[in-house]
C-alpha cells in the first residue's frame, strides 16, 4: 500500500474518516513508521489547537441583535423584504428591457429640428431695413408685406454718394 | 405591524420549523435560534476576525439575515451549514472593509481590551500562541481551519459553507496544518 495521503491524516486526527478505508488507513499505520510519525504530529498538531477554546457562553446576542432589528423593523419584516425584492426584480427588468429596446432600434441622429421663430420686434425692425412694410398682423398669408416708397431724402443722399 | 408572539414555545422545535415560524413574524423563533447557534457563529467570527466586539456584531448581522430570509428560506440545505455560509460571507465582507482601512488588521493577532480573560492563566500563555499563529494564516487557510478544527465541519460541509470545492478545502487545510506546525513546532501539551 502507498503512503497515506496527508488529508486522510488530518480526517483520521479529526475522527471523520468513515470505514471501510478508516480500517485500510490504521492498518497501513501499523506497519508504516514513517506514515504513523506524519499521523501522530498531526494528532499533535490537532491537540495543540484544542486549547484554544474562548468562552461564549457569558456573551448574549439578543439585546443587541432586538435593537438592530428595531431600528429596521419596517424595513425588516418579511413582507417588506419581499416587497422589496420584487422592486428590484422589476426594475432589473425595466432596465433590461429598455437597453434592449435601445440595442435593437439603435441610436438615431437627431434630425435639426425647426428654428426659432424669431419674435415680432425683431421681425419688424429687419423688414424696416429692408425697406418693406410688414403688414402681417392684417393681411393673410403671402400678403404680409408691401414696398415701401423709397424717401425723398434718401433719394438725394444717393446722389451725394 | 407587530411580532406574531401567539404560539406557543419554541424550544423543542426543529431549526426549520423555527424557521418557519420566524417567517411569520415570530420573534420568539428567531430567539430560540438565536440561543441555540450564537456560540458557534460568535465562535467562528471570533477566532476568524480576532475581536469580540466585531464578531459580536457580524453575529447579530448574521441573524439580521437569519430574519430576512426567514420568509422565503427553503431547507435545501442543512440549517448550519447555511448559517455558516451567511457567517463566513459576512467575515469576509468584514475582513475586507478592514484591509480597506487597516484597522482591524491591526489588532486583529491579539485579543482586544474588551475581551474576556481567557480560561486559566496557567494555559494564557498556550492559548495566545495558538491564538496568533491561527491569526498569522493566510485568510482562506485561516477560515479552513477556523471551520474544520474548531467548528467541526468535514470537508464536504466546509466547501458548502465557503463555496470552494472540496479539493481546493483539502489543499488549503492541509497547507494550513503544515504552517501552523512550523509555527507551533516548539509548543507541546503539558
Amino acid at each position: 500500500m502507498e503512503h497515506v495521503r496527508q488529508t486522510e491524516l488530518i480526517q483520521l486526527a479529526a475522527d471523520e474518516l468513515a470505514d471501510p478505508r478508516r480500517a485500510e488507513v490504521e492498518r497501513h499505520l501499523a506497519e508504516c513508521s514513517t506514515c504513523q510519525r506524519r499521523y501522530e504530529r498531526q494528532a499533535d498538531l490537532w491537540r495543540t489547537l484544542g486549547q484554544w477554546t474562548p468562552e461564549f457562553t457569558a456573551r448574549d446576542l439578543l439585546p443587541g441583535l432586538e435593537r438592530k432589528l428595531a431600528a429596521a423593523s419596517v424595513a425588516l419584516h418579511p413582507f417588506w423584504s419581499n416587497v422589496a425584492r420584487v422592486s428590484r426584480v422589476a426594475a432589473a427588468i425595466m432596465i433590461g428591457v429598455g437597453a434592449g429596446y435601445g440595442a435593437a432600434h439603435r441610436w438615431q441622429p437627431t434630425r435639426p429640428g425647426p428654428q426659432p421663430v424669431a419674435g415680432a420686434e425683431v421681425e419688424e425692425a429687419a423688414m424696416d431695413a429692408l425697406g418693406v412694410q410688414y403688414i402681417g398682423n392684417i393681411s393673410p398669408a403671402g400678403l404680409y408685406a408691401v414696398l415701401q416708397d423709397v424717401p425723398a431724402d434718401a433719394e438725394a443722399g444717393e446722389g451725394q454718394l | 405591524m407587530a411580532p406574531d408572539t401567539t404560539q406557543p414555545g419554541s424550544e423543542g422545535l426543529t431549526d426549520y420549523e423555527l424557521m418557519a415560524r420566524a417567517g411569520q413574524g415570530n420573534h420568539d423563533a428567531l430567539g430560540t435560534l438565536v440561543q441555540r447557534h450564537q456560540a458557534k457563529v460568535v465562535g467562528l467570527a471570533f477566532r476568524f476576525l480576532g475581536r469580540w466586539d466585531a464578531a459580536e456584531d457580524v453575529a447579530q448581522d448574521v441573524f439580521v439575515r437569519v430574519w430576512r430570509a426567514a420568509a422565503t428560506f427553503r431547507p435545501e440545505a442543512q440549517f448550519t451549514t447555511w448559517l455558516y455560509r451567511l457567517a463566513t460571507n459576512l467575515c469576509w465582507d468584514r475582513r475586507r472593509r478592514a484591509a480597506r482601512d487597516l484597522r482591524l488588521r491591526a489588532t486583529a493577532p491579539t485579543p482586544g481590551s474588551a475581551d474576556p480573560p481567557l480560561a486559566t492563566l496557567a494555559s494564557r500563555d498556550r492559548i495566545r500562541r495558538v491564538q496568533e499563529a491561527v491569526a498569522e494564516l493566510p485568510d482562506r487557510q485561516r477560515l479552513a481551519v477556523i471551520l474544520h478544527r474548531y467548528q467541526g465541519l468535514s470537508h464536504k460541509e466546509i466547501a458548502d459553507a465557503t463555496g470552494w470545492s472540496e479539493s481546493a478545502v483539502e489543499s488549503c487545510l492541509v497547507r494550513a496544518y503544515e504552517n501552523l506546525r512550523k509555527s507551533l513546532s516548539d509548543m507541546r501539551l503539558e
